[in-house]
């Protein structure tokens, strides 16, 4: 997935025999390695272009060799999942923004100015995070209840921010950190005001940092389960986690090549979110440039 | 020398404080001369954040304390005023023999599995220090793939990868001669199998923060004090020992206490695999325990009693990284 | 460890209070609008129990006699039910009007008054003609909250060929049916690799619950006030016993998954499995091919004497008015249309149910149809306590099964069991 590689120290030391030797047996390690990490992933893939009826067999057939996209089809033909992933879609990029925006506010506040109950509100950023998360589900379906956001994108977007919130707070406070106060003072002497200094320089740095922090967060809402099982009740309703759940008790049978395809369809969006934020990230990158 | 922008790099941005290893804070921020204007200013800048966190989880969390001090039923919930009943429901919480095996359990789970995560993440960072390009992006990728993919998915393809009679695993094991594995119940059988499925489950999705925020550490690291170091004469070893790792450090024991938070909580892969199969009784963690109580028993009294002894406990956990890294000045 | 009231500490603290008193920002408003009615009927029916057919029949029926009026179907799934009702049904905006619930889980939510009564309703629904073991189930205090939707029959499947081949007669009483199922694992008369005599899995309780409940047994039974766990009589230890025994010689399948359970007809149909408990619904699971060549043989569970009929449990549904229903006399319309001949019949005829009013089980056809009544007749249900649900939704019956299954001493797993089942179901 990587398209651009700087050369790393070990690559540009001369190569001595028994180094080449070492080399080769770790580059094995690390090849042994990747494949362990991947084989769940090409193993729901391998399963999902099987027709449902040749999983079911032992041995197990270790390469689809007669693929079939049946089972996509299947998926991309039912209404539910495209209804799922509209939801999905709507809750996640809400939530991200709203995220970003807030976690913005908070890192740049946190970083740079120094008031009374500062670290308090960092311990709480910390803090926040340990709260068990199961205990608290009676009492936010009640409270969206009672503001009848109850099986809808507003509300479950809330949760999902106060799920991501505090870490993403956490996160650009790092990137805040890098970018140096300096460049900031020197614009302010150039006659900004603070704020505006800020605006100028530091904010358009933070380009990356916003980036990674909202990648972050879509990948936490698009991922959960639990909450948006107990806050979603209706049936055109669903993020495609929940919807996987369903889909996979819904036939008798479980379908296994379905639950794969499906499986294989949701992560898909993140993954592709990945590798388009490794060539936005590449390009504006320049808070590492500064701080070197 | 500018550095060169990697994609190693991305792990280091996404990692929570990654970026600067002994990570200075900006000093630079204390004007002497601070109007009533400038004095507000933090707080209003707070504002909407702290509003933010307060509707999802503020409210929530009163509700959850004031209740812990309730009887709070399934009648309650249907609306029979709730009776206070001071300290009782933490009395019987612990006062209970099996919520003492519970946190034991969760604390070993958590210990192993953070134990693990945090040494194949970091070996693997190591390790891609080591190895030629292609090997390198090939983990990395992997790492990605496995960090992408969403749990109730992966938990999907677990359950069918230790599924009894058509599952992969059984089918490895038995080919290379190990019969007794032939229909093995891995979720079912016993509670050390359930456990070791699970955890590799969370160690699987775990190690690639760690691996990605190591490495992007690790890549900062000053080459003359690598080259210097080398120069002395120490081995490889020596040199990831005495040169790398300190420097390293502060991002590992972040990760390492996060890595403790979020397993100490972990939830969705349990009762997922629960669901499967497997004893409740005897795979029960706190989290799944806080839900069976809860949502579950509908004693959500109990349930919130359990949840705010689980938050002290956790606290208690990692108290002294806190403290430590609100003395170092780090915030 | 001294922990001084350092600044961190001190820190920690003002942190948490914080968060606490800004959380007072948070507030639960309750609806104004709690009386409105609405014109429309939100329907919960549980995956798998009815039919398409009679599901469309339904809304267009509803709509036609109440025009104006919409009926908004929705499948919920069994897996995490009780908890999705229990937030649901609390739910003043956000409940659906009418729930199917399964027929162990009404008492935990008629006893806290979830449910509207419906006992006015009783004589129109069909009165006499309802599931009485049923109507229990869905009383509290007297009234009726829930009403019988549909009971299945738990059956025996058994292959008639293999059968002849092992030389076995057909098992007459539940313990010959044990030995039948052990000769016939013994004999495997087609030499079929991994044969088993019958299916039984520690993850399907309720065939287990065939012998528990025939043998006499109980999980728990009520004693004044309190609920005292009975696996551990001797009624029931003589179960457990024949049951591990079955477990150890009778089956390969005892460890098998939830997902596996459920289509273990695939099994009894590749002929790796000579007999198969399941609901009598699974007649249509079981390939064609076998009954037409006469293979396969129904009987209802045998009980302790020669032609006697044991006792299973019987699985179905009830089905009752949510308290917080939107518009009552639409919602009572609705369900004195669920009572009616067309959609009685159509659980029976196209499901396979035994449906709620039993005079209209004359729609069931099939091989299973003559036995049913009989099998639902000799029904047992699990406690009827309110707590049920919640004992069944952790699991707890599974999990006994489960460890029964996988060997372990027969008289500990009882005592703990009943422990576990007394501290809940009194908890």
């Amino acid at each position: 997935m990587a398209t651009t590689e700087a050369p790393t120290p070990a690559a540009r030391r001369p190569v001595t025999t028994a180094r080449g030797r070492h080399r080769r047996l770790w580059n094995v390690v690390a090849l042994l390695f990747a494949a362990l990490w991947a084989f769940p992933v090409y193993w729901m893939l391998n399963s999902a272009l099987m027709p449902a009826e040749r999983l079911r067999q032992n041995p197990p057939l270790l390469a689809p060799l007669h693929p079939t996209l049946d089972s996509f089809a299947g998926i991309l033909t039912d209404r539910v999942f495209w209804t799922s992933l509209g939801f999905s879609m709507a809750v996640t990029l809400l939530a991200v923004l709203v995220s970003v925006v807030g976690a913005t506010l908070a890192a740049v506040t946190l970083s740079r100015f120094r008031f009374g109950g500062r670290r308090a509100a960092i311990v709480a950023v910390l803090v926040i995070q340990m709260i068990p998360a199961e205990a608290l589900f009676i009492s936010q379906y009640r409270m969206l209840d009672g503001w009848g956001l109850l099986n809808s994108v507003p509300g479950l977007s809330l949760l999902y921010v106060g799920l991501v919130l505090p870490f993403t707070v956490w996160m650009l406070k790092g990137f805040v950190d890098g970018v140096p106060v300096g460049l900031e003072e020197a614009a302010t002497v150039d006659g900004c005001s603070r704020i505006g200094a800020f605006f100028r320089v530091t904010f358009p740095l933070l380009g990356p940092g916003l980036v990674a922090t909202g990648v972050f967060g879509f990948l936490v809402a698009w991922n959960e389960y639990t909450l948006a099982f107990v806050m979603l009740a209706s049936g055109d309703r669903l993020t495609l986690p929940v919807w996987l759940q369903t889909f996979s008790s819904n036939v008798q049978e479980t379908d296994w090549s379905g639950v794969m395809a499906g499986s294989s369809l949701i992560a898909v969006p993140v993954i592709v979110l990945f590798l388009l934020v490794q060539n936005a990230m590449t390009k504006g990158m320049v808070a590492g440039a500064v701080k070197g | 020398m500018p550095e060169q922008l990697t994609p190693e790099r991305l792990g280091a941005q996404v990692a929570p404080g990654a970026l600067a290893p002994g990570g200075a804070p900006a000093a630079g921020a204390r004007p002497r001369r601070r109007s009533a204007g400038q004095r507000l200013a933090p707080y209003l800048l707070l504002g909407l954040p702290v509003l933010l966190v307060c509707l999802a989880l503020g409210y929530p969390m009163v509700r959850q304390l004031v209740m812990s001090f309730q009887e709070f039923g399934l009648a309650q919930q249907f609306g029979r005023p709730p009776e206070f009943v001071g300290l009782r429901n933490y009395a019987d919480v612990v006062t209970d023999p099996y919520f003492w095996v519970v946190v034991g359990r969760s604390i070993a789970f958590c210990a192993v599995s953070a134990a693990v995560t945090m040494l194949f993440g970091v070996g693997f960072a190591v390790l891609m220090q080591h190895v030629s390009r292609l090997p390198r992006v090939l983990l990395q990728s992997a790492l990605v793939l496995a960090w992408a993919m969403p749990p109730i998915a992966a938990l999907t393809v677990y359950t069918w990868l230790v599924e009894p009679r058509y599952g992969f695993v059984n089918w490895l094991l038995t080919s290379l001669g190990l019969q007794s594995f032939d229909g093995y119940a891995w979720l079912a059988a016993s509670a050390w199998t359930f456990f070791l499925v699970a955890s590799v489950t969370v160690v699987w999705t775990s190690v690639p923060l760690v691996t990605l925020s190591t490495y992007a550490a690790l890549t900062q690291v000053d080459e003359e004090v690598v080259e210097a170091a080398q120069l002395d004469g120490a081995s490889g070893y020596q040199r990831l020992r005495h040169v790398l790792l300190p420097i390293v450090r502060p991002v590992v024991l972040l990760l390492l206490m996060l890595q403790v938070i979020w397993d100490m909580k972990v939830f969705t892969q349990i009762k997922v695999l629960q669901a499967g199969a497997g004893n409740n009784e005897r795979t029960n963690l706190l989290g799944t325990y806080v839900y069976e109580t809860g949502i579950g028993g509908g004693d959500y009294g109990m349930a919130s009693a359990l949840a705010t002894v689980m938050l002290v406990l956790v606290l208690l956990m990692t108290w002294r990284y806190l403290r430590t890294l609100m003395k170092q000045g780090e915030l | 460890m001294t922990i001084p009231v350092s600044r961190f500490t001190k820190a920690l603290a003002l942190g948490a209070t914080l968060i606490l008193s800004l959380a007072a920002c948070g507030g639960e408003s309750s609806s104004a609008d709690a009386e409105a009615t609405s014109q429309d009927v939100r329907v919960w029916f549980m995956k798998d129990s009815v039919p398409e057919s009679a599901a469309t029949w339904l809304e267009e029926e509803f709509e036609a006699q109440n025009p104006g009026s919409d009926m908004t179907i929705e499948v919920q799934q069994w897996n995490g039910i009780v908890q999705k009702l229990q937030t649901s049904l609390a739910s003043e905006d956000e409940s659906p009007d009418i729930v199917e619930v399964g027929n162990t889980q009404v008492a935990t939510f008629s006893s806290v008054g979830a449910f509207a009564p419906i006992g006015d309703l009783e004589e129109e629904l069909g009165g006499e003609d309802l599931i009485q073991s049923f109507i229990g189930a869905g009383s509290w205090d007297g009234e009726l909250y829930a009403a019988p939707f549909y009971a299945g029959a738990r059956v025996i499947f058994y292959r008639t060929d293999l059968f002849e081949q092992a030389g076995i007669a057909v098992p007459k009483t539940i313990e010959e049916l044990g030995e039948a199922a052990k000769a016939l694992q013994a004999a495997n008369p087609e030499g079929v690799p991994d044969f088993s005599g019958m299916y039984l899995a520690g993850a399907d309780p309720h065939t287990n619950e065939g012998w528990l409940f025939t043998y006499g047994g109980q999980y728990a039974e009520q004693e004044g006030e309190k609920w005292v766990g009975r696996l551990s009589t001797p009624e029931s230890l003589a179960a457990l016993r024949e049951v591990q025994d079955l477990y150890q010689n009778a089956t390969k399948y005892a460890l098998d998954s939830n997902e596996n359970a459920q289509v273990a007809y695939e099994l009894f149909n590749q002929g790796k499995v000579g007999i198969y408990s399941s609901l009598n619904y699974a007649v249509g699971k079981i390939d064609q091919a076998l009954w037409d060549a006469g293979k396969v043989g129904v009987m209802p569970l045998p009980g302790l004497e020669p032609g006697s009929i044991g006792k299973t449990f019987s699985g179905g549904s009830s089905i009752g008015i949510s308290a917080n229903n939107h518009n009552q006399e639409l919602s009572e319309a609705a369900l004195k249309l669920m009572y009616s001949e067309e959609f009685q019949s159509a659980l029976a005829s196209d499901a396979g149910w035994i449906p709620g009013n039993t005079a209209y089980t004359s729609a069931l056809t099939g091989p299973t149809a003559d036995i049913s009544q009989d099998v639902i007749q000799n029904s047992e249900l699990t406690p009827n306590s309110p707590q049920w649900g919640v004992v069944d939704g952790n699991n707890v019956p599974r999990d006994f099964w489960v460890r029964i299954a996988r060997g372990e001493d027969v008289t500990t797993v009882a005592a703990e069991t009943d422990a576990t089942l007394e501290k809940q179901l009194n908890g």
